[in-house]
């Protein structure tokens, strides 16, 4: 490219006039706002990054204590370490209970030394909280329940997350269960934390923690923006194509050859596309303080720290330097339908009816998806069924795609035949005469409709399944608390019954059953009990019965498992009694053991081992903490449970994927809109002639305005509510087809409320250009100079 | 003058679509001559022009320029002659809007490839030449009509062309105006020597021609020597 053409292409992109300006600073606010939207994504890509580079730490390699023990150990740099889970007022946050071994222990980040024992490190956010709640709440759990220092930054994962390292003695750390011999109960309750040792918390390399779910939700976010945004991008860069073409043309008479012209019109799109992803930057970085501001951060809704929300310099590069080259191409693209000959445009590709095969590919994408789904369901799990799910889901959004132009050329023939004004018959014949510039416009606002509703219509069927199984239900208020093997029941249960506002505790134990040579466990606790802190299906109630199996019925001779504590033989199986009446309970309801045995059948040898202990409470969160305080000594803070706080943990995550797909949403018709917006302003500018010669021959500005109104809003609404059903259609595809026995639940009314919004703003951004129209077709504009 | 044709046009025949502009049209210019091309509306006279040009690819017939064959000249040389010999005055839309009169007149030669600094520095003496260097910084939007013509007409001449294609110059003019723009024209093509091919359907603006050529549907049939 010739210094000239570089200087002309330039010259043209930033030469002067208010219109010209007024393009420029159009063209260049969308590719702005696309940029500034790209750089978001890719900021909240970098701050996972760094959150997980914060929290690394927190899964150190483990190594059991050697087999001599903790005397081999002590004096070692190293540390005992327990990794938990505590709870206060329903929200769940980790506890790292540190004993250091010797000189040199390795210390986590953002702490300048280890807690010593009875010495508590906790965030920010936990510091204050244990500051103004009583200790019996909170601040007792951690021994002195004093806070002697600070977690610093570069160990948090927000600025918002509580967490606390609470400094222990190693003799009594070393005492739990260490890594090696930890065991659980069932599938999921861990007996004891297991205690492990720590020599260092450099990151593992290789090793670090995977992708997180987190990360992937960003990078599916950041893809479905990526084509509304694409497509701004790419409207913005066309903007005013007719004056451009005229300008074009007039080169071609002083003597530039086709090459040269396209050259300049790639260096003038280039140009723009520069400015606007600069301007981008600058808005990005302006904005900067208020996204960091959000709870974007996807572990329980916190915010980012404001420093790491910033993309990466690399990330940055490549979006300046990507924008341009986008909008040079859709510039120079944009020329390839046209022939520029020097006494202006002289041919076009050929416009008009698309032809009907269009609908084709969207036609075969439905049954496809439908099979698609159904054969994943029904076949063994492999990579072939996934990539075909993954394809014809592509191949939907294709057929969109496809079929646009052809649903805008009918919605304009139907206009066409049913307008009553000149505008509607203006609107009709302009959609007709190009309607694949016609879907162009709005392509971004119909494919974003079409996965928000997809997702709208996925999201309530996925919550309904995850309930859709009851478990073991707590009555009202009732609290269970879940001990680790060694703690002593008897000191739980004088400890908890203390807290104002609880009722007498049920402990329940666990047996070991051998029905017909068949293993399997047993809950033991009295059944009256029993119904007084669990929702029991039970048919006739308890009614004297003294067992419980899942069929009602006897199922024969019973022996009992008995363990011997200090051998690691085989248990020794002792008879059980014959139980006078039999009832019927599911045993998912009694934590999917096989049977509900009153105490009075075990025979006293049978030694009995208390693992929960179920406590009526008032219901308020304070009552709950104030257990998990005082069972802290011997019951690590997770273990304490209640209905409430897990209805509220869903609900929390539910609102967060609600409030994310929310947020989603609206972003992606913004950035529609405002492709819409653009193109409308387009439009009007390339016919600022014509439609200044309808108002100068008597035209009402009124009719201009439905003119362009109406082709914005007849097929953006058609084609957006088409998109819609097709989403919802396809997600009940998605739920039908895929096997189980999952309902489809329609969407909430405040999705599709949102959704409707959404739309609604995008045509309230439409008629904000009507103002433009007054200008442009003022009588000056018939002037062709 | 010298007898041998400058720009000639033998048997071309033009349609556009189903419409055929012209039908076989003959037309010599000798070196220096100003032609006016006349005739009434859709005669085929603007066909004519673009043809002799290079703009439009005549569907027969052929067209000689300084001994070159027009019509079969590949794209590229024919925008090259265009830069290089050829200069244009339109009725209207020929100028950049964007772009101050300075950089309107400059293009020509930037295309070419001449550095900023001589093809503004030229620019500024074609304008002058015409007695518009105080226009220099103007738009062509805050011009008169026949303000912005003679920036047209200026950067029509600042390459020096061997001929000036006018296509009705002054169509959208009033009458103190055009006869400002054709004496301009005509004072200038007779300085530099330069041959004009004027396109016009008003006879007074055909007076300022050594020659009229008459195109009548489709076809030149008379071609006369002006009594001015």
């Amino acid at each position: 490219m010739r210094r000239s053409e570089v200087s002309l292409g330039v010259r043209l992109a930033l030469a002067g006039g208010r219109s010209s300006t007024a393009r420029l600073v159009v063209t260049a606010m969308g590719v702005a706002l696309g940029v500034a939207l790209l750089l978001a994504a890719g900021a909240t890509g970098a701050a996972l990054q760094q959150r997980d580079d914060h929290t690394d730490w927190r899964e150190p390699t483990l190594r059991p204590l050697g087999a001599s023990g903790l005397d081999a150990e002590t004096g070692s740099p190293a540390l005992l370490w327990r990794a938990s889970l505590d709870r206060f007022r329903g929200n769940e946050f980790a506890r790292f209970d540190v004993a250091a071994l010797g000189p040199g222990a390795p210390v986590p980040p953002g702490l300048e030394r280890l807690p010593g024992p009875g010495e508590v490190a906790a965030s920010p956010e936990l510091a204050e909280l244990i500051r103004t709640t009583p200790a019996r709440e909170l601040g007792d759990r951690y021994g002195s329940g004093e806070v002697t220092a600070i977690v610093g930054d570069e160990g948090l994962e927000s600025p918002d997350e509580l967490l606390v390292i609470v400094g222990a003695d190693p003799a009594m750390l070393g005492s739990g269960p260490s890594v090696d011999v930890a065991d659980t109960v069932g599938d999921e309750i861990p007996v004891g934390v297991p205690v492990g040792v720590v020599d260092s918390f450099e990151r593992r390399g290789s090793e670090a923690a995977p992708s997180q779910s987190g990360q992937v939700l960003v990078v599916i976010g950041a893809l479905a923006l990526l084509v509304p945004i694409a497509v701004l991008v790419a409207t913005a860069a066309r903007l005013a194509a007719a004056q451009r073409e005229q300008r074009l043309a007039t080169l071609r008479l002083v003597g530039a050859s086709p090459a040269q012209t396209r050259r300049v019109a790639a260096m003038e799109g280039g140009l723009v596309g520069l400015v606007g992803a600069i301007a981008g930057w600058g808005l990005f970085a302006a904005l900067q303080p208020a996204i960091a501001g959000l709870p974007l951060n996807p572990s329980e809704g916190t915010r980012f720290f404001a420093d790491d929300l910033w993309p990466r310099p690399g990330v940055v590069a490549l979006v300046l330097v990507l924008t341009p080259l986008v909008t040079m191409t859709a510039a120079v693209a944009s020329l390839r339908r046209l022939d520029i000959s020097p006494l202006g445009v002289s041919r076009r590709a050929p416009v008009g009816q698309p032809s009907a095969l269009r609908i084709a590919p969207l036609v075969l994408a439905l049954p496809l998806f439908a099979l698609a789904m159904w054969t994943a369901s029904h076949g063994e799990e492999s990579d072939g069924a996934v990539a075909l799910i993954g394809s014809s889901f592509v191949l939907v959004i294709a057929g969109i795609v496809s079929a646009g132009p052809l649903l805008v050329w009918a919605i304009s023939a139907w206009l066409a035949r049913h307008a009553r004004g000149p505008a509607g018959l203006v609107a009709a014949r302009r959609l007709a005469a190009d309607p694949r510039a016609g879907y162009r416009a709005i392509g971004g606002v119909v494919l974003a409709v079409f996965v928000a509703s997809f997702f709208a219509g996925i999201r309530p069927s996925l919550s309904f399944e995850d309930h859709k199984v009851p478990t073991a239900r707590y009555r009202d208020g009732s609290v269970a608390v879940l001990l680790n093997s060694g703690a002593d029941a008897d000191e739980v249960i004088d400890a908890v019954a203390a807290v104002p506002g609880t009722g007498p505790p049920v402990e329940t134990t666990l047996v070991g059953v051998n029905i017909g040579g068949q293993f399997s466990t047993a809950m033991v606790a009295s059944c009256d009990d029993l119904i007084t802190v669990l929702e029991l299906t039970l048919d006739g109630g308890c009614a004297s019965r003294q067992m419980f199996t899942p069929d009602g019925r006897d199922p024969g001779p019973i022996q009992l498992e008995v363990f011997d504590p200090e051998s690691s033989q085989d248990p020794t199986l002792v008879p059980m009694a014959a139980p006078e009446g039999i009832g019927r309970i599911e045993p998912r309801e009694i934590g999917y053991n096989e049977l509900l045995i009153d105490p009075s059948l075990l025979p006293p040898t049978v030694p009995q081992y208390v693992d929960k202990v179920f406590v009526p409470t008032d219901g308020a969160g304070r009552t709950l903490d104030q257990i998990r305080t005082a069972a802290a000594p011997w019951v690590l803070g997770d273990l304490v449970v209640s209905e409430l706080e897990s209805s509220r943990a869903t609900d929390r995550e539910i609102s967060q994927v609600s409030r994310a797909l929310t947020l989603a949403m609206l972003a992606t018709l913004l950035v529609a809109g405002c492709s819409v917006a653009i193109a409308a302003v387009g439009g009007l500018l390339e016919r600022r002639i014509p439609f200044a010669l309808l108002r100068l021959s008597g035209t009402p500005l009124r009719t201009l305005r439905v003119v362009v109104m109406q082709e914005a809003a007849l097929p953006l609404l058609t084609l957006a509510t088409t998109s819609a059903v097709l989403g919802l259609g396809v997600s009940w595809i998605t739920i039908r087809f895929s096997g189980g026995d999952t309902r489809y639940e329609w969407p909430s009314i405040g999705l599709v409320a949102v959704l409707a919004a959404g739309l609604a703003t995008t045509l309230a951004v439409v008629a904000s250009i009507l103002p433009l129209l007054d200008r442009v077709t003022r009588t000056e504009a018939t002037r062709f100079e | 003058m010298n007898a041998t044709p400058h720009l000639s046009a033998r048997q071309v025949i033009k349609s556009f679509g189903p419409t055929q502009a012209l039908r076989g049209v003959d037309i010599d210019v000798l070196p220096g001559e100003l032609v006016a091309v006349m005739g009434p509306s859709g005669s085929g006279k603007s066909t004519l022009l673009h043809c002799l040009a290079g703009v439009l690819i005549p569907d027969d017939g052929e067209v000689w320029f300084a001994g070159r064959r027009v019509d079969k000249l590949p794209e590229a040389e024919r925008s090259a002659l265009r830069r290089h010999s050829f200069g244009f005055v339109f009725q209207f839309g020929q100028l950049i809007p964007e772009l101050p009169a300075v950089e309107n007149v400059a293009l020509p030669l930037l295309l070419d490839g001449t550095g900023r600094r001589g093809a503004l520095a030229a620019a500024r003496d074609a304008l002058e030449r015409l007695a518009m260097g105080d226009f220099a910084a103007s738009r062509p939007g805050e011009m008169s009509g026949g303000e912005a013509q003679r920036i047209a007409l200026a950067r029509a001449l600042v390459t020096q062309p061997a001929v000036l294609f006018a296509d009705e110059p002054t169509g959208s003019l009033d009458s103190l105006a055009t006869e400002r723009v054709m004496d301009l024209l005509v004072d200038v093509a007779q300085e530099d020597g330069t041959t004009v091919v004027l396109v016009t359907h008003n006879p007074r603006v055909a007076a300022y021609a050594a020659r009229e050529v008459v195109v009548r549907d489709g076809q030149t049939t008379t071609s006369v020597v002006s009594a001015s």
